[in-house]
């Protein structure tokens, strides 16, 4: 009976810390993905503005209504400063991410179109660094959560046998 | 009064202040001025009110991006023109200071003054006008200082030609779209020709829509070769200048060769006293002279 408890622990523990380790690279590829939707989102905006001087209602009715919805409506109805607010915790995962889309929907559309173009340039650049940054970040650090998960699953199961 | 959608909620108040003050309603009001760092006027006709609130940056920017729809981009070519078309035909002038960079011209986007110029309805006022043009067609030049009304009898002009018993099809050419106000009669025959240029929009509702009658609004000097190409093709314009009487209008050579040409055959002023209906004192050119209708 003693023996089975102990082995039950040592599972316990080994299927923890798998799971934390695998949660906790689910997060950073879904804090990437989610980099990744809203650098394609700019380009659109980009796109749009240089080429079609497309107002911002316009151009979000043009975006699938199925990605980020609830932030279409509103940035339709209250703006795109007011919507990236209210939407950033679902929009983004990360506060630096944030920061950088809420500076540039705070004052988007105020200015002609050549300053539109070059903030959009400007944040979708640093987006895309910042999302390099992260995934070079999640490669390594999924590698160390993995070897330190298993380290810690071998001494678990030492400890407990 | 739809000018208010587009301002902040402190003018919108100090607007209503005023208006309780002066025992002035809102809706009497036919311009809107605002200008940055200084007071708000409002005119009814040519009386002229203080607003007793400055206009901020902050306002000023307001007021654009509301105009702009939240992206002054997409208006970069109307404001470079002076005015943001809004709804229901109100006319907004939008004054930018102009700076140079690198050798280059550039407006800045936050105006120095805006103006409101709020639309009077005059439904069914210009029958006169339309019998006469019905009685023997023929091109009008219909004139007045601004702010009398001239673009709203055109358009009650376009309402009443191309609807109810004249039924003739009109070709609007409506640079600032201020014609087509969004409230033009379903059963109007009118086609309207926006965001181009009056001679080229002329040229191409002949060409294109077989129109009876061309209505353009705000006629220049070079605009005239194409209202005397529209008359030879058989097709009587009807537009509006800027002028103060008939002198003055008569006073520009390419008007003067128009009538003479036969491309217009009535010279019209237009008067109008505070509340009242606008007034007609229409000339017609024939066989060299002038005759009052």
């Amino acid at each position: 009976m003693g023996s089975l408890l102990r082995l039950l622990g040592a599972v316990i523990t080994v299927l923890a810390a798998l799971g934390y380790s695998l949660v906790k690279n689910l997060e950073e590829r879904t804090r990437i993905k989610k980099c990744k939707s809203v650098c394609d989102f700019l380009s659109e905006c980009k796109m749009q503005v240089e080429y079609h001087a497309l107002p911002l209602c316009d151009i979000l009715d043009s975006c699938s209504p199925l990605l980020m919805a609830g932030f279409i409506e509103s940035a339709k109805r209250e703006g795109l400063g007011f919507a990236v607010d209210k939407w950033k915790d679902v929009l983004l995962d990360g506060d630096e991410e944030r920061e950088m889309l809420f500076d540039f929907a705070e004052s988007f559309g105020r200015g002609y179109a050549d300053a539109e173009v070059r903030r959009c340039t400007e944040c979708i650049e640093r987006l895309k660094k910042h999302t390099e940054t992260l995934e070079n970040g999640a490669k390594t650090e999924c590698k160390t959560r993995l070897t330190v998960t298993l380290c810690v699953s071998l001494m678990a199961v030492l400890f407990f046998a | 009064m739809r000018a208010v959608k587009y301002l902040p909620q402190r003018i919108s108040c100090a607007l209503n202040e005023t208006s309780e003050k002066s025992g002035v309603h809102l809706s009497e009001i036919s311009e809107i001025r605002l200008r940055r760092g200084m007071q708000i006027s409002l005119s009814l006709d040519r009386v002229n009110m203080r607003v007793p609130y400055v206009c901020s940056d902050a306002d000023m920017e307001y007021v654009t991006d509301k105009l702009c729809r939240g992206s002054v981009y997409a208006y970069e070519h109307h404001l470079r023109e002076g005015y943001i078309p809004a709804e229901g035909g109100m006319r907004v002038a939008v004054n930018t200071a102009v700076r140079y960079t690198d050798g280059r011209m550039r407006r800045e986007h936050i105006p120095v003054s805006i103006v409101f110029r709020i639309p009077i309805h005059t439904e069914g006022q210009s029958e006169r006008l339309a019998r006469l043009i019905n009685s023997e067609r023929g091109g009008m030049l219909i004139f007045s200082p601004p702010a009398v009304g001239k673009t709203t009898v055109l358009r009650d002009l376009v309402i009443t030609l191309s609807g109810g018993i004249y039924s003739m099809r009109v070709a609007v050419i409506d640079c600032r779209e201020e014609i087509d106000d969004g409230r033009l009669p379903e059963t109007c025959l009118a086609d309207i020709i926006s965001g181009c240029e009056r001679a080229d929009g002329m040229e191409w509702a002949l060409r294109t829509l077989s129109p009876q009658i061309i209505a353009v609004d705000e006629l220049s000097e070079r605009d005239t070769f194409a209202v005397c190409k529209a008359a030879r093709c058989g097709v009587p314009v009807i537009a509006t200048l800027h002028a103060g009487g008939f002198e003055e209008a008569l006073s520009c050579a390419a008007i003067r060769d128009a009538f003479s040409d036969g491309a217009f055959s009535y010279l019209v002023h237009l008067m109008r006293k505070r509340g009242a209906p606008p007034e007609f004192e229409v000339r017609r050119f024939a066989e060299g002279g002038w005759v009052a209708c």
